[in-house]
Formats: C-alpha cells, structure tokens, sequence
C-alpha cells in the first residue's frame, strides 16, 4: 500500500512538474509544434492535411516529412482545446507521465526491488531531458513512452502470452511515431529475442503471429522505404552522400577508400560523444530549444552515483537484465551517430533512460550505506532540492527569457500583432523560411485554403518536397520584398529581420519604424517598418 | 629507472672513494643489478623482487607504452616543443603502466603517483588559466543580464564573479575528464577551445576504453593510482586548456590506460 501512495505521489509531483506554467514555458510554441498543431486541426476538421492530403502515412511539414503519430493523437485535443500550447502539448505530457509508470512498473518487474523502482520512477520525473521533452510537443517522447510500454508488455508476455501481439503491435507503432525508431524498434526485435529465445521458442506460435503483426502494421512505410517520404528525413541529416564527402572529406578525399574511413571516423566521433560523461551530465546545449540552458541532460551531481553504479556493474556484469538494458541504450544511440548534427539528446532518450536507471542504482547503493535513516532522508532531500532548484532557475526562469530569441517566440508575437491589425497589409520578408508555418497556425487559416494555396499535386505528395517561395492569404503576403515597387506603395507595411532589411535600406528608402521584436540577450530581431511616411 | 640508475652511481663512486672493492667485475651496470637485487620488498602477495620481476614482464614493460607513444601525434607536438619534457611524459606513462598492471610495493606507487602529480603542478604553474580569475566585458555584460532573468535576489546568488569562476574552473575540470577530446581533433559539440587535435590514433580508443574498464573493475586494489589520476584531473582543471600543446600532465594517463587496455586484451 505504501509503495502505491509513493508511486502516486511521484507520478503526480511529475505531472505537476510537467504541466505547471505550461502556457508560459517554454515561449511561444516552436515551428515544428505550430505544424503539428496546425495539420492535427486540419485533419480534426476536414479529414485532410495542410496540402489536402486524406490521412497520410507521412505528414509534409513546411521543409521534411513527419512522422505521423503524434499529430493524429493530437487531433482530439486541439478538437477539445483549440489551436492552445496546452493542445498541443497534452499528448507529450500524458507520454511524460506514461514513462514514469512505465520505468517503475518495468523495473519492479524485472528486479522487483520496489526501492530501486520508485528512485527510478522519481529520477525520471525530474531529470531535465524528462521534463523539457515532456512540455513540448516532441515525437520521440511519445515514442519513448510507447516502447517502454511494449517493453513492460514483452516481459509480462513471457508468462501471459496473450501479452506479447500487444508488446510487438505497440513496437511497430513507435515507427510511426519518431523516425529513429524505424531502425531501433528492428533492433530490438532482434536483441529481445537473443535475450529471450528459450522462452520465446516455447511459445513460438504466439511469437509467430507477433512478429507478422509486427511487419504487417510496418507496411504502409515499407511501401514507402524509397520515396522522399521515407528517406528524406536521413538525406538531410546524414553524411554518407558523396556530395557531402567531397564538400567535408579533408584529408580523407586523399586517401584510399577514404569516403569509407570518412563515414567510421564521423561515426565514432558522434557516437563517443554520446558516451562522454562531460556530454551528458556538463554541457548545456547551445541551442536554445535544444535543452534548458546551463543545464545538461541531467544535473552535475549525478555524475557521482553514475560513477559508483559503473564500478558495481564492471566487477558484476553477468547480469543478462542489466545487459539487455545496457544493450538497448547503446543500440539507440546509433542512429543519432549517424546525423550530422552534434549530441541531440532528444534522438537517444531510450539512452537517457537507461543512464538514469544506473544513477538511480548508483544513488541506491549510496543510501544503502548509509546506516541511519534520518541520514538517508536528508540526503535524498538534499540532492533532490538542488536539483528542483537548479531546474526552477534554469527552466522556469533563464530558459523562459532566452528562449525568445529563437525565433518562435518572437514568431507568435509578430503574427498575433499582424492578426490584431488586420485592416493592414503585410509583406512578410524573413530569413526564417517556416515563418509560414507559424502564421497558418496563429491564424487559423481554413486548411481548405492552405492546400489551394500550394497547389500540390497529390500524386507527388510523398516525393515532393519544394514548398512555394511565394504565398499570401489575409493580410500577409509571404515574398521577397521588391525594393523598387514595394517602396512606392502608401502605408504598406514590411516585415523582416537585419538579413533582410538593412540600416542602409531604411535609411535610402525612407523607412519609418513601426515595432521592434526582440529579446535583451540577442540582437536578432523582427521588424516592421511603415512605407512612404 | 633512472633514479636506481643514480643509487647505482652513487654506490659505485662510494665504492671508489672507500677503496673497498678493487675488482675490476665493479662496473655500474654490475652494481646496478646489485642495487636492484637488494631492493626486495615483503609485499601483500608475498615477497617482491626487482630482478625476477623485470625478468618476467620487462619486455612490455618497456616496449608497450613506448611503442604506443611513438604512433600518437601529441608525443610528436610534444617533442617538436621540447624533447626533454616528451621524454619525461613517455617515462611517466611507463611508471603509470607498470602501476596499473602490477602489485608494485605501496612506497614504489606513492612515488609514481607523485611523481605524476608534481608534473601536473609544475604544468600548472607554467601555464595557470588567467581565464578563471579575469572577467571578461562581455561576461560581465551576459551575466547582467541574467541576474535579472531569477527571481528575486537568486539572481545575485547563483550568478556573481565567484560562481562565473567556479563554472569555469568545473568547465575545465570536466573538458579534461572528456575522453573525446583525446582521440578526435575538432568537437563533434562545441568545444570552447578551436585548438585542439588528434592527439591519440582512434585505434587506441576502445583499448582506453577497456583499460578504464580494466581499472574500475580493480577500484579496490588500484586506490592509489586511481586517487592519483583524479588529482591530476583536478589539479589539471586549473591549467590552461588552450596551450598549444594540451594539457599534458594527461598524457601519461591516457597513454598508460591505453597501453594497460592492450596488455589486458593480449593477457
């Protein structure tokens, strides 16, 4: 009973972790956010995407194809709440509080030491990437939820096998929500069963039909493998092509076989990034809705516990549970190694999971020592608080600020003043291509409208990804600003940033200042200015 | 080694002034391998001597670490800079490895450990990061402008010139505590030092990383060297990361772990 009340208690100091301020924090709601939200209502209202297509496998987003999970379970509540940052981001909370259970209903499970379970479930519901993925509407943490959910039903299944269609369908499922999934959910396929063989072949008729049901939902995107649906998302990240060899290759392009050592030494180098201690317990990410800013993936202090759980597990490794884990977290992180960008924590959360497991261990074996239980009480409330106060200040407050600067933020500011004073024409001139995309949702544009807008034709839905440069709808008119014509007009009204308009045009063409978006920190900023004054 | 090449000096030039021993058979490697039989120790394992435990493993011993250090571009940076100090690097990395892979008797490892220690203090002298204690305009100005960002007076708190140098002094502690930078020039994250380079062939990296996990696995019976690698870790921390040839009282570490990795796969 007590071990359900603290369970309870955790999972609802998560969910209020997850949920309080939402509205405010983080800023303003992201481009890819605004896109999911705005093809959910879409869908919601008129059955058919942005460009008009009915329930795609794929959803076109303003430059990439998305995986289309996440927007179809949004559909309801943006149908319930309306285009709100609340709408959008539910299902990644309701996912955020899901993982808690999960990891304590997972590990009492595999270990069933209901101490360590409830350290876990605890750890997840504070640690940063937990809660900055939580509170916005990103796919991989629904597909984190939904494999740790099919990793709880595999391991029931192993006795209740009725369980286990239900483990593989929900698998299957995660390629739909998140695309590094597509080769990580194959892997774990693979590496549940060299960990289970022996009880899987004792019931091999009811893993038969698992691993069919697991290819037959996979379908839709194998029909898909080659079309730009399918592979554009890795054309862009990754650097396997020739064309970016030749462009980044250096010494390798003189060597032989260099593209080959180019691609393993690449590899490594993100790869064992992932790994370093200093990644992903030290360094903030630079980019700013990337991670919460001075913190890491998880606070400084628990490097401590990670360390002392290594030793533990380097003298007793035998442990095949420890070891499937352990296997899984690495395994995860190989598509992420296989991008160009740098350390992107929210392409390895199975990875980050695994690593607050070993913290939670490490803290465990601690407390474990310590022989006085008022001792271990304020312990565990001394490392707690710091790190409730290091994500207070961090998130709540200097993320808040900081955030604005990207350009989101500054994005809904701008089109809920364009909205506001609708009687006046806008030409929308930004460096920031997905401005658009922004608009469409600050406006609520009937998606009916969008698609006649762009014109596309269906039957490339899947393989064409150029999005027009050019499109108007109410008062916004989204083009390059014509200097010579534009100019000329009486009380037009120009909108761009300082790559777009400079002082000097200001100055040449007479310009008159009308607002200015901007954030303290950074002198990127958003402005309009009045023509003819 | 060269210290109980020195007792073996002294002892021969003892030998010559006291006139005790005119044998000709008296040459310094001949008292050298004396000095070193007597040098035997009552260790945990029974007792230790010099002379059957160079006969067993001298051949790694000597070769391993040397060889490996001689395939890595930081020696070669180092030893373009300054031979003397390249040369004492590899012998350190020697004196490590024989550390790790060996129940050296506890004064020959304090010795080692501080031997490796005093390296790092005299790097730190030489090359003390100015960074921790000066305050740049532009950290003044961006630490301004987040004071006002906390609440209340946690603005004051959290970010002052004291906590900007703590983060700094952490920042380099941790840089060094970061394998990446060792095997792979160029941060695959950023980095804030643009400088550094491939300092040790990418090959040796799953040997580092089984020799680390070799050394954890023996936490309990390597306290000292672990402790002594920690410190220079720490005491590294206050160095500045930007010199041109790295921080170098690292060097033997990595190189010792590295070459003990080897040895390990091949034992």
């Amino acid at each position: 009973m007590l071990k359900k009340i603290i369970l309870t208690l955790i999972i609802c100091f998560g969910l209020w972790l997850r949920v309080v301020d939402i509205n405010k924090v983080p800023p303003g709601v992201y481009l890819d956010e605004a896109t999911i939200a705005y093809n959910a209502y879409s869908i919601g209202f008129f059955g058919k995407d942005q460009f008009g297509m009915s329930w795609p496998v794929y959803f076109r987003s303003m430059v990439e194809y998305k995986t289309p999970l996440y927007v179809y379970l949004t559909v309801l509540p943006v149908k319930l709440l309306g285009m709100t940052p609340i709408a959008i981001r539910i299902v990644s909370i309701i996912s955020g509080i899901l993982i808690i259970w999960m990891t304590y209903l997972l590990m009492q499970h595999l270990f069933n030491n209901y101490k360590f379970s409830l350290l876990s479930a605890l750890f997840v519901s504070i640690v940063p990437w937990a809660i900055l993925n939580s509170r916005s509407a990103l796919e991989p943490n629904l597909a984190l939820a939904i494999y740790l959910l099919s990793l709880y039903l595999f391991h029931k299944g192993l006795r209740n096998k009725l369980l286990l269609p239900v483990a593989f369908i929900l698998l299957a499922l995660t390629n739909y929500a998140y695309n590094a999934y597509r080769f990580f959910s194959l892997a774990q396929v693979i590496l549940l069963f060299i960990f289970h063989y022996k009880s899987l072949l004792k019931i091999k008729k009811i893993f038969f039909i698992s691993i069919l049901l697991f290819i037959i939902i996979l379908i839709p995107q194998l029909l898909l493998l080659t079309s730009a649906g399918g592979t554009h998302r890795y054309q862009l990240l990754s650097y396997t092509s020739e064309k970016y060899f030749q462009a980044n290759g250096g010494d390798f392009q003189k060597v032989p076989f260099g593209q080959a050592l180019f691609i393993v030494h690449t590899f490594l180098k993100k790869y064992v990034d992932y790994l370093s201690p200093k990644s992903i317990f030290f360094d903030a990410d630079p980019i700013a809705v990337r991670g919460i800013p001075e913190l890491a993936a998880f606070y400084p202090w628990m490097v401590i516990p990670f360390f002392i759980a290594l030793v533990f597990f380097s003298k007793k490794h035998k442990n095949n549970l420890c070891l499937f884990l352990g296997f899984s977290g690495l395994i995860s992180i190989i598509p992420a190694g296989l991008t160009t960008d740098n350390l992107y924590e929210i392409r390895v959360l199975p990875y980050l999971w695994v690593i607050t497991l070993i913290v939670a261990f490490g803290l465990l074996m601690i407390l474990q020592k310590i022989s006085q239980p008022t001792a271990k009480g304020l312990l565990l409330g001394f490392v707690i608080s710091i790190s409730l106060v290091n994500l207070y200040i961090n998130y709540f407050h200097i993320l808040r600020e900081e955030e604005k600067v990207e350009q989101s933020g500054t994005l809904n500011e701008l089109f809920d003043f364009t909205y506001r004073n609708i009687d006046k024409q806008f030409i929308v001139d930004l460096s920031e291509p997905l401005a658009y995309g922004v608009a469409l949702y600050e406006y609520k544009l009937d998606p009916r409208i969008s698609a006649q807008m762009e014109g596309l034709n269906l039957k490339n839905y899947y393989n064409e990804i150029i999005l027009k440069k050019e499109h108007q709808f109410k008062n916004l008119s989204f083009r390059r600003i014509d200097w010579v014509i534009d100019t000329k007009q009486t009380n037009f009204l120009l909108v761009g940033d300082e790559r777009t308009i400079s002082d000097n045009l200001v100055l040449e063409n007479k310009l008159k200042l009308i607002m200015k978006f901007s954030s303290s920190l950074d002198p990127r900023f958003i402005t309009i200015y009045q023509t003819n004054p | 080694m060269p210290n109980i090449f020195n007792s073996a000096c002294s002892f021969h030039t003892v030998c010559i002034i006291t006139k005790k021993h005119k044998d000709s058979k008296f040459t310094i490697g001949y008292l050298g391998c004396r000095v070193i039989n007597e040098l035997s120790f009552e260790t945990d394992s029974g007792n230790f001597n010099w002379m059957d435990f160079l006969k067993q493993k001298s051949k790694i011993i000597l070769i391993l670490p040397v060889l490996m250090a001689l395939f890595s571009a930081w020696t070669l940076r180092i030893f373009q800079q300054n031979q003397l100090l390249a040369i004492l690097q590899v012998i350190l990395a020697v004196l490590l490895f024989l550390m790790l892979f060996s129940r050296l008797p506890k004064i020959f490892n304090l010795f080692i450990s501080l031997c490796l220690i005093i390296n790092c203090l005299f790097f730190v002298v030489a090359h003390f990061d100015q960074d921790l204690t000066q305050i740049s305009a532009l950290e003044k100005n961006d630490l301004a402008i987040r004071q006002n960002y906390y609440p209340h007076r946690l603005g004051n708190f959290f970010h002052n010139d004291y906590t900007l140098g703590f983060y700094k002094l952490e920042r380099n502690f941790f840089t060094n505590l970061d394998f990446n930078q060792f095997f792979f020039g160029g941060a695959p994250r950023y980095r804030p030092y643009a400088l550094d380079f491939d300092k040790f062939p990418l090959i040796y990296l799953p040997f580092f990383i089984f020799g680390a996990y070799q050394l954890m696995k023996k936490a309990g019976e390597q306290k000292i060297a672990i402790s002594a690698i920690l410190l220079v870790l720490i005491i590294g921390g206050f160095g500045n990361p930007d010199y041109i040839l790295g921080i170098y009282p690292l060097y033997p570490i990595i190189l010792a772990i590295s070459s003990f990795g080897v040895y390990k796969i091949y034992a």
